[in-house]
């Protein structure tokens, strides 16, 4: 019996290292993170938002500008770049990867907003993957002529759901319904109108893209017309240029939502551009 | 009771030291690890870096160092470089993660030498793998030893053009040509 024990545990501990040797290394790769889906490369189209976010603790900053004159108009007032030109500068900060807040200011009735926007889903799907988010904002107009600043009319509120995906990160698709309470602040009722904003962007490059923006109201009042804007955009380092062709000349959202106050066409398009960076401390 | 002879145990330790038997280290992914790189240009300095390094050194002892093996992976998809935007630059233009989304260290160590008590100099030669492409790399690492872990500190420089990486041209956005590289991990023994 010793003798069979002795055979065993000889065996057993002559073979360990072949057996060991055999199996290698226990280490198994960890599970591996992913950043953030991102679809779009810009927050915005041009005056629609596009479902990204800016990254914790990152802020940007926004200048755009629409000149009032028309292209058509010609070299006497250079294309519509004489001026004059309704305005807007805003400043977003990331709260989390998800949640950001902007603060903006139009020339046009001096109209301050505060917007909120949020990442809600992500989806990865291979060949469209997808980006949903809200946006809610509130806009003040400050300055209205015959009335207080802090009259009730002078105040829109209004809603986006964002819709993105991407084709081959090539060709970009949006989708913002949008609802605005207040939709004009001169009528005599409050009225409410229904916009389906929608804009393709086409990436030619890393960094140069095309892209068309059309805001048609479905439903509740509009100002006049619907807006329909096409451009470029180039991408730098941490800029954004994009520089627009449309038929309306307002920027903030709830002034955009309202409509444009000429038909699109040869007759009324007008320059126009938004600069974006990217800033951190 | 059953009494083993001293000559038999011998044996088995001669045996499994004859067979290479190696210690395994794995990256402590719970120690503050950190893979940097750094970009200085006139236009322009940026640092990257990530925490997400993983993989595993067989050693086996300083007489038995072609026993040895270096295995590290480091996930690119983390790369931070401060900007979302210019993550998404490198991810997307330069390093192209979703085709290779890892570097891969293998190789083996092939020099060790002691320079303080518990702290070695240890050169390693084998293959970096980075954009799907392998070049041979040979670096020399500091390894400070403290009880059954080792923190280790290594740098070397990667040529992009070596891997086939294409240097942005992104107006305002430069990088150097040649990447210095800093690698700074702990691993544990995981077996006995």
């Amino acid at each position: 019996m010793k003798k069979v024990i002795w055979i065993v545990l000889t065996a057993g501990i002559l073979m360990q290292p072949v057996a060991s040797q055999a199996q290698g290394p226990k280490w198994q790769r960890s599970k591996a993170s992913r950043p953030e889906l991102q679809l779009f490369h810009s927050q915005h189209a041009f005056t629609l938002p596009t479902a990204e976010m800016l990254r914790k603790g990152e802020m940007e900053f926004e200048i755009s500008h629409r000149f009032l004159p028309t292209i058509k108009e010609g070299m006497e007032n250079f294309y519509g770049l004489d001026g004059p030109v309704n305005m807007r500068i805003a400043l977003s900060y990331a709260l989390t990867n998800r949640w950001q807040i902007a603060l903006g200011r139009g020339n046009v009735a001096d109209q301050i907003d505060l917007q909120v926007k949020h990442k809600a889903v992500q989806l990865r799907s291979g060949a469209l993957p997808v980006l949903a988010g809200v946006q809610a904002g509130a806009a003040w107009n400050s300055r209205v002529p015959g009335r207080d600043h802090g009259d009730p009319d002078n105040f829109q509120f209004y809603g986006q759901l964002i819709l993105n995906t991407v084709y081959a990160k090539k060709l970009g698709v949006g989708l913002v319904p949008t609802y605005l309470y207040n939709q004009n602040i001169y009528a005599m009722d409050r009225q409410d109108a229904m916009t389906l904003g929608s804009y393709v962007q086409f990436w030619l490059g890393p960094s140069f893209s095309l892209c068309t923006e059309w805001i048609p109201t479905v439903s509740g009042k509009r100002q006049s017309y619907n807006t329909f804007s096409f451009g470029m955009e180039i991408e730098t380092g941490g800029h954004f240029f994009k520089i627009v062709v449309t038929n309306n000349t307002y920027l903030n959202s709830a002034q955009v939502h309202a409509g444009a106050d000429s038909r699109a066409g040869a007759d009324s398009w007008r320059l126009g551009f938004m600069i974006t960076r990217l800033l951190r401390i | 009771m059953i009494r083993i002879p001293v000559s038999l145990i011998a044996a088995a330790l001669a045996l499994l030291a004859e067979n290479g038997i190696a210690a395994e280290f794995q990256v402590d992914q719970t120690a503050s690890n950190r893979v940097g790189f750094t970009s200085q240009t006139t236009l322009d300095n940026f640092a990257g870096e990530t925490n997400r390094i993983d993989g595993y050194i067989l050693f086996a002892g300083s007489d038995s160092l072609a026993a040895s093996e270096i295995h590290l992976e480091v996930e690119l998809d983390q790369l931070d470089t401060g900007i979302s935007l210019r993550n998404r630059h490198m991810r997307e233009n330069s390093l192209e993660t979703d085709k290779y989304p890892l570097a891969v260290f293998h190789g083996k160590a092939t020099a060790v030498r002691q320079d303080a008590p518990d702290h070695y100099l240890v050169t390693a030669t084998g293959t970096l793998t980075l954009h799907g492409q392998e070049k041979e790399l040979n670096v020399t690492a500091a390894v400070q030893v403290s009880g059954r872990q080792a923190r280790i500190e290594t740098e070397f420089s990667v040529r992009l053009a070596d891997y086939n990486i294409r240097v942005p041209k992104v107006m305002f956005l430069k990088v150097n040509e040649i990447i210095p590289v800093k690698v700074d991990f702990t691993i544990v023994q995981v077996n006995p």
